[in-house]
């Protein structure tokens, strides 16, 4: 009755580009049917925080800022000293985790219509990425699993190595049309097909 | 298949197999692949390649390589036309079309030349004498004929078609330089372990041993060693690529540029782009340049640096001449003289030192090479081209006279030590080599070869290796790095002597930087006039300025200045290097960071919709908002009008997601706002909302807006579009600086909501019917109060605010449901007329209900000059609240607001208007100033929002609202700024 209209629903239709050769060295895809909260701890109750919160996420929070651990209902990254983004597919556990933090040790805030999720794979990926990027993406540095909170095309976004070649990124909702066009069109060069996915694996 | 008259039947590194077609001035002519612009011109016998900057003197190619002064090239066509590109550095690719430069009508018959008559007036600082006067203003004047007469080529304003890039790149090791002491550190380096980018300017590895015979043991070690480079997976080469700049934090600039023979603009690829490497160690390989002498008329074509004498043969195939004269105080030169020799040109060697090493002179005789020692050079005999030299012997001053058709010089090597320079680290004066070398390096920066003065091959592959290798291990990598090392047969030891400079004559000029036409007489004119210093000497003579930088005249320059100065070199100083150290175009600093993409554009969840349904567009801060609705009007002006009277007399819908949004949690969430608004927050019931004002430090509005409270811990607040940034960061610092005991998290929720604003005296009924099971009544939901729902598993977020004054409810639902509910209000009240209102409107009708936006909080004024003090807590401390007091804030004569009724009825008020009293002279700066304008549709006269002297003090009055840009003057009366409905009885029906 009230569906969902992705921030980037007129720019998929418009599909992909051959690169300078013919060729299309990459795949943007736009990643739907997942949620995103932020939660955070007030200082002196952690512990209470991650009794909380291991029930519900069946896993201990990440023990340093800038990493992230994969537990079996959600990806936790750890953002800050005391914030973390839930990154699930587990539509019940957005609605477990307000419930299941008291307010006296910590806060819930959804903000699964706040970031448009891409995915960015291919062998010219970090090509692609290092247009805009300016951290180092190479593959013995920012393995697979890290993540960084840093710029894109003067917006703050968050990326992370979900793959070999493959790397997620979450960027501001009102600016993500102009970031897709960013995106696209330092692919051109490349060459990329567009893609809609549904996250099955987060 | 024709060569060009002066290409050399085999040899060099060009391939004869793809033959080239290229344009000079129109003309078409043919090289190969392989060669450079320069390389080509000189294989067709075109030595004449400009014209000079001041004095429009016949000039050709002086150097090689990328210090070249003379040979400037205006590239391309239409917006592809690039001025000022060394033909040194320009591969020849087919189709490249090139135009010499700065001559009138032709750089062959150049009616400029005659400027040179006018020489004795066109000394140093001439401009700064004689176009200042008559009169102040005069410069004014003359500039336009001053900067026609001189100057470079000029660019074109149409588009650059061009596509050109940025990118990041990460390195553990840089090695800037491809030449030996480069290819030895890549590879120490690189087997180390390090992840190694390697920066070569060039399209080929090699540096100077490029300009070698290609049967050497120098060459043979280079073809090695690329080798070995290739088939380390850790190592990046970047050919084409200049290193341009050196930064905080090993940041380096480099510019890569794509082969033109490869570049397809058409399809998207980069033709430049500006690379910013970060790198954690540095080794600079960066080599040498040779100086040219200085004597008179030293910049006749066919003066040429030895070093690029050799080059021209040796990798081009260029016969260089019949008759050669090679004058030199080092032992360089005397080796292309010998190379030269043998590919048929008869050659002299007029060496300035008394005695010269044996084992030179050996050879020279053996290859039929005369010498002359104790030498010094006077002059170059010709016109367009040389034809022969004037020298001295030693202890004479009778000028001995050489024919010859081509005349190299080598004054010494200066090591290219620019990027060095770039921290901050002056030159030291090394008197073994004549010449500056770096002072010294940052940790993990270091330097080998040519550039350390080790002009030594073996020298230069040890220093190499030993430089990449520090710099892996500054990196953190210790893998072990075997020798690579170079017959000795290849190298060659390098003794230099001071260059000598003949006495200033009265025939001819000499000069010390080619580029900008400075002579020794200027030199010596500046000295005269007390700029001394080599900074003033080079600001007042334009020493060492414009596109080369004065790579080939810094040294020359500084030796003469010493001497006039009666100072050691080492002593006179050198001139501050600073990127970029080439030229680089504007397209490749700019990058794709043009159009669209210039920044980025927010977008509202709704944005779709509304440019699929007749919305125009405009940009407000990031945003990009609904102007108006085409539904209302062809056009602004009559659509917000519309608008407007939709929204007072029925219902209209807008969008307002670009309010800031901010979650507010915590125990001590409501203490943290009763701290940061000026009006009480501390007991704001669940279900309610408050108007709020926040303050900054000095007392000066930072923002308004509301703040919700959905539960005890919980607080919704909004904020203006343009403060919303602004507010954030301020609640963040202020929790982990301030206030870090109160436990309160603050997330910003901007994107995470589409808001849309219900208004107008239908507006109850309007969301009666789009939410029938809700009970909007007075009773249920009155003014300022706020529930959350759920609207089939969505949570909706519904405010009774108003901006407008009239009834109005602030609907708030997760960013991708927006379209769903903007559509089912825009269906479901569709019997009520209701329609869609746009950001003109929007901001028109608060300025009738007299309410304050970013026009009025402008981070100047207070709550009390915005009429909003008594909202200001009288029994609890607030930010903002100890300044607030003093004495110049509570001035009576502060601007503060009012507003204005426009007194004629043709007339309308401006934005930005200077008010003045009716008795005022309109001159000056007035009593204030217009804020915000619109025609009100209640009153039916153009009203507006101001800052005035006094402020409602001055109540009843008249005023004048100047706007001089127009030249307009227009009578208005200063009223209450709420315009309409000063009880507030339209908002709580």
């Amino acid at each position: 009755m009230f569906e969902r209209r992705s921030a980037l629903a007129g720019k998929i239709a418009a599909g992909g580009r051959d690169g300078v050769r013919g060729q299309r060295t990459l795949r943007i895809s736009e990643v739907r049917g997942w949620g995103l909260a932020q939660i955070a701890v007030f200082g002196g109750r952690e512990v209470e925080f991650g009794h909380a919160l291991r029930p519900l996420v069946d896993a201990d929070l990440p023990s340093a800022v800038g990493m992230q651990i994969a537990g079996k209902r959600a990806k936790i990254f750890r953002t800050t000293q005391n914030q973390y983004w839930v990154v699930t597919t587990d539509a019940p556990l957005m609605a477990e985790l307000a419930l299941g933090v008291p307010p006296a040790v910590g806060t819930v805030t959804a903000l699964s219509h706040s970031r448009v999720r891409l995915a960015v794979e291919g062998p010219a990926v970090r090509t692609l990425l290092a247009k805009g990027i300016a951290i180092d993406l190479h593959s013995t540095v920012f393995r697979v699993g890290h993540f960084a909170q840093t710029g894109l095309q003067h917006t703050g976004i968050l990326i992370e190595r979900s793959g070999a070649d493959r790397y997620e990124l979450f960027l501001p909702r009102t600016f993500a049309a102009s970031i897709w066009d960013w995106l696209v069109d330092a692919a051109l060069p490349l060459g990329y097909d567009v893609r809609v996915q549904e996250d099955h694996r987060t | 298949m024709s060569r060009g008259p002066h290409r050399l039947p085999r040899g060099g590194r060009i391939d004869r197999e793809r033959r080239l077609r290229f344009f000079l001035d129109g003309r078409p002519l043919h090289g190969f692949a392989g060669d450079t612009l320069a390389s080509a011109l000189l294989a067709n016998g075109i030595t004449l390649i400009g014209r000079s900057f001041k004095y429009h003197r016949p000039r050709g190619f002086l150097a090689a390589g990328g210090e070249e002064p003379n040979g400037l090239f205006t590239l391309g066509t239409g917006g592809r036309t690039t001025p000022n590109v060394a033909g040194t550095l320009t591969e020849l690719h087919d189709g490249l079309t090139a135009v010499r430069q700065n001559g009138w009508p032709s750089v062959n018959f150049d009616l400029m030349a005659l400027t040179s008559w006018a020489a004795p007036l066109l000394g140093a600082g001439f401009y700064y004498k004689t176009f200042m006067g008559p009169r102040r203003g005069s410069w004014m004047f003359y500039e336009p004929f001053i900067r026609r007469a001189a100057g470079l080529g000029r660019a074109v304003h149409e588009h650059d078609p061009d596509r050109y890039e940025t990118r990041h790149l990460f390195t553990d090791v840089l090695v800037i330089g491809a030449g030996s002491a480069g290819l030895a550190a890549a590879r120490a380096a690189g087997l180390a372990g390090a992840r190694v980018v390697l920066a070569e300017q060039d399209s080929l590895l090699g540096g100077r041993l490029l300009s070698a015979g290609i049967d050497g043991a120098g060459e043979h070690w280079r073809v090695r060693m690329c080798e070995s480079l290739r088939r380390l997976a850790n190592v990046e080469i970047l050919r084409r690529t200049t290193a341009i700049g050196l930064y905080d934090g090993n940041t380096v600039a480099l510019v890569e540029r794509c082969g033109n023979d490869r570049l397809d603009p058409d399809r998207d690829e980069a033709r430049e782009s500006v690379v910013t490497l970060r790198a954690r160690a540095i080794v600079y390989a960066t080599g040498a340049m040779e100086r040219p002498l200085v004597f008179n008329d030293n910049d006749r074509p066919g003066v040429m640096l030895a070093s690029a004498a050799q080059s021209y043969l040796n990798r081009f195939a260029v016969s260089m001449g019949r008759s050669a004269v090679f004058a030199t105080n080092n032992d360089g030169a005397w080796r292309t003289a010998l190379e030269l020799a043998a590919s048929g040109t008869a050659v002299t060697i007029l060496d300035q030192r008394k005695t010269v090493d044996g084992t030179l002179c050996q050879l020279a005789h053996r290859a039929g090479v005369a010498v002359q020692t104790g030498t010094l050079l006077t002059r170059a005999l010709g016109g367009r081209a040389v034809e022969g030299v004037l020298f001295t012997m030693a202890g004479s001053t009778r000028a001995r006279r050489l024919q010859c058709d081509l005349l190299c010089v080598s004054g010494g090597w200066s090591p290219t030590l620019h990027l060095t320079s770039h921290t901050g680290i002056k030159p030291v004066y090394m008197a073994a080599i004549d010449a500056f070398v770096p002072g010294g390096f940052a940790a993990g920066h270091f330097g080998a070869g040519a550039v350390m003065g080790e002009f030594s091959l073996v020298a230069a592959i040890d220093a190499g290796s030993e430089a990449g290798l520090s710099a892996a291990r500054h990196a953190g990598y210790t893998g072990a790095v075997d020798q690579c090392v170079v017959a000795q047969e290849a190298d060659a030891p390098y003794r230099v002597e001071p260059a000598l400079a003949p006495a200033p004559s009265g025939r001819g000029k000499a000069f010390i930087d080619f580029q900008n036409d400075v002579t020794t007489r200027d030199l010596m004119i500046a000295h005269q006039e007390g700029f001394v210093s080599v900074e003033h000497l080079k600001r007042y003579t334009t020493l060492g300025m414009g596109t080369d930088q004065g790579k080939t005249s810094n040294f020359n320059a500084i030796r003469l200045s010493a001497a006039e100065r009666g100072l050691e070199i080492a002593a006179a100083g050198t001139t501050t290097f600073r990127p970029p150290y080439m030229p680089v175009s504007i397209g490749a600093l700019a990058g794709r960071n043009i159009g669209q993409h210039f920044r980025p554009i927010r977008r509202s969840p709704l944005h779709d919709w509304h440019v699929e349904n007749g919305a125009a567009l405009i940009e407000a801060g990031p945003w990009l908002r609904a102007w108006y609705y085409r539904w209302a009007g062809a056009g602004v002006k009559s659509a917000y009008v519309a608008e407007m009277q939709l929204v007072r007399s029925g219902v209209g819908l807008a969008d307002v997601s670009s309010l800031g949004k901010i979650d507010v949690q915590g125990p001590d969430a409501a203490e943290f706002l009763n701290r940061l608004y000026v009006n009480a927050f501390a007991k704001l019931p669940v279900g309610k909302a408050r108007y709020g004002v926040m303050l900054n430090d000095d007392a000066t509005v930072l923002d308004d807006g509301t703040c919700a409270r959905f539960a005890e811990t919980r607080y919704f607040i909004t904020t203006t579009t343009a403060q919303a940034e602004e507010v954030i960061s301020r609640l963040e610092f202020l929790l982990q600086t301030a206030w870090v005991d109160l436990d309160v998290q603050v997330v910003p929720l901007t994107d995470e909501w589409c808001g849309m604003s219900v208004a107008g005296p239908k507006a109850r009924s309007a969301l009666g019917l789009a939410l029938p099971d809700q009970d909007f009544s007075d009773s249920s939901l009155p003014h300022m109060g706020c529930r959350e729902i759920d609207l089939a598993g969505v949570p909706l977020r519904i405010l009774r605010l108003s901006f407008s004054g009239e009834l109005a409810f602030e609907l708030y639902v997760p960013a991708d449901h927006g379209v769903a509910l903007w559509e089912r209000l825009l269906a479901r009240a569709a019997p009520l007329g209701i329609r869609p209102y746009g950001l003109e409107a929007l901001a028109s009708l608060r300025i009738e209900k007299g309410h304050v936006a970013g026009l009025e909080l402008d981070h100047r004024n207070t709550i009390d000059d915005l009429g909003l003090g008594k909202m200001a807590a009288k029994d609890k401390h607030f930010v903002g609240c100890a300044l607030r007091e003093r004495a110049d804030l509570r001035a009576p004569q502060r601007w503060s607001l009012v507003g204005l009724e426009c007194l004629e009825p043709t007339a309308k008020l401006r934005g930005g208007a200077i008010l003045f009293a009716s008795d005022d002279p309109i001159a000056g700066h007035g009593r204030g100033y217009v804020t915000s304008v619109t025609w009100s549709t209640v009153l039916a006269k153009f009203i507006a929002l101001g800052l005035y002297q006094g402020g409602l003090n001055h109540e009843g009055q008249e005023v004048v609202c100047a706007y001089p840009l127009k030249g307009e003057q227009v009578r208005a009366r200063i009223v209450s700024p709420i315009f309409i409905d000063p009880n507030a009885e339209r908002l709580r029906v």
